[in-house]
């Protein structure tokens, strides 16, 4: 964890990056984890959160993820989520209406093969 | 001698603290971890710290980003009481007051399409606390946040 209190970690599996958050996505922590999701859609922009280790995350987290989603679909690929056994994340994007805008995977090794099957 | 566990004392007293701090961003962490530990000894739940976690720094965003149009110069205090079962969260400041009676929930398609990064604080801390309310008194204006262990 570093001293902000978010920890971010990426990998390519598949051509597809992973970007995995541990820690809170808050006010404090969200500027860092914008950048990095910025400049991954430039990279490559078929991308999966994996938000099961989470602390949880607040209105600023949640709008980076909305403010970037159509910037990566607009460069052909996606923003996804892979999140499980996490209620309170879980519950935060439920109440707030993601599963309409966003595909959530509780397997990772399925979302990334959904970059492969619905041609995004 | 058996000790009594320090949040079942605090279910029959009262318990209060106050915390100031300067209008940044960089308090946030700060504060969240006092009002965490303070949560947590009173007794809430991991699931219910988060949340009170939550709806204090949606409180704290909105007062540092529209109250105080991002100064870091100005002053939030922070109140934390918990008496009979609730917590109370008191986020004094002297910017501009908030008005609830004029926040819309914002349309989740409509943020995404218009690349919109912000939106939901009011609605998550409604979702979270038992109660909020906004006032002034003796010229600070207030986020007021209510939760019950019982909830």
């Amino acid at each position: 964890m570093d001293k902000k209190g978010l920890n971010i970690h990426k990998e390519v599996v598949e051509e597809v990056t992973i970007i995995k958050l541990s820690g809170s996505l808050n006010a404090y922590t969200a500027p860092e984890f914008e950048t990095i999701l910025r400049d991954t859609i430039d990279e490559n922009p078929k991308i999966i959160l994996d938000l099961c280790n989470l602390d949880y995350i607040s209105s600023i987290g949640l709008g980076v993820i909305i403010g970037y989603v159509e910037d990566a679909r607009e460069k052909g690929g996606d923003i996804r989520i892979f999140l499980k056994n996490n209620s309170i994340v879980e519950e935060i994007f439920e109440i707030t209406g993601f599963p309409k805008i966003i595909k959530f995977f509780d397997d990772k090794n399925s979302g990334i093969q959904s970059f492969k099957t619905d041609g995004s | 001698m058996i000790k009594t566990p320090v949040s079942k004392v605090l279910k029959q007293m009262a318990a209060d603290l106050s915390v100031k701090i300067h209008s940044d961003i960089d308090y946030i962490p700060y504060v969240l971890s006092i009002a965490n530990s303070f949560a947590k000894i009173s007794g809430f739940d991991d699931k219910s710290c988060k949340k009170i976690a939550v709806s204090i720094e949606e409180a704290l965003t909105n007062i540092i980003k529209y109250s105080y149009d991002n100064r870091k110069d100005k002053v939030i205090i922070i109140e934390f009481l918990f008496e009979n079962g609730v917590l109370t969260m008191k986020l004094k400041h002297k910017g501009v007051g908030f008005n609830l009676d004029e926040y819309k929930v914002k349309d989740i398609e409509q943020l995404k399409k218009e690349k919109k990064k912000g939106g939901f604080g009011i609605f998550l801390i409604r979702k979270f606390v038992d109660e909020l309310t906004v006032g002034e008194e003796r010229g600070w204006k207030y986020y007021l946040m209510k939760k019950s262990l019982k909830r």
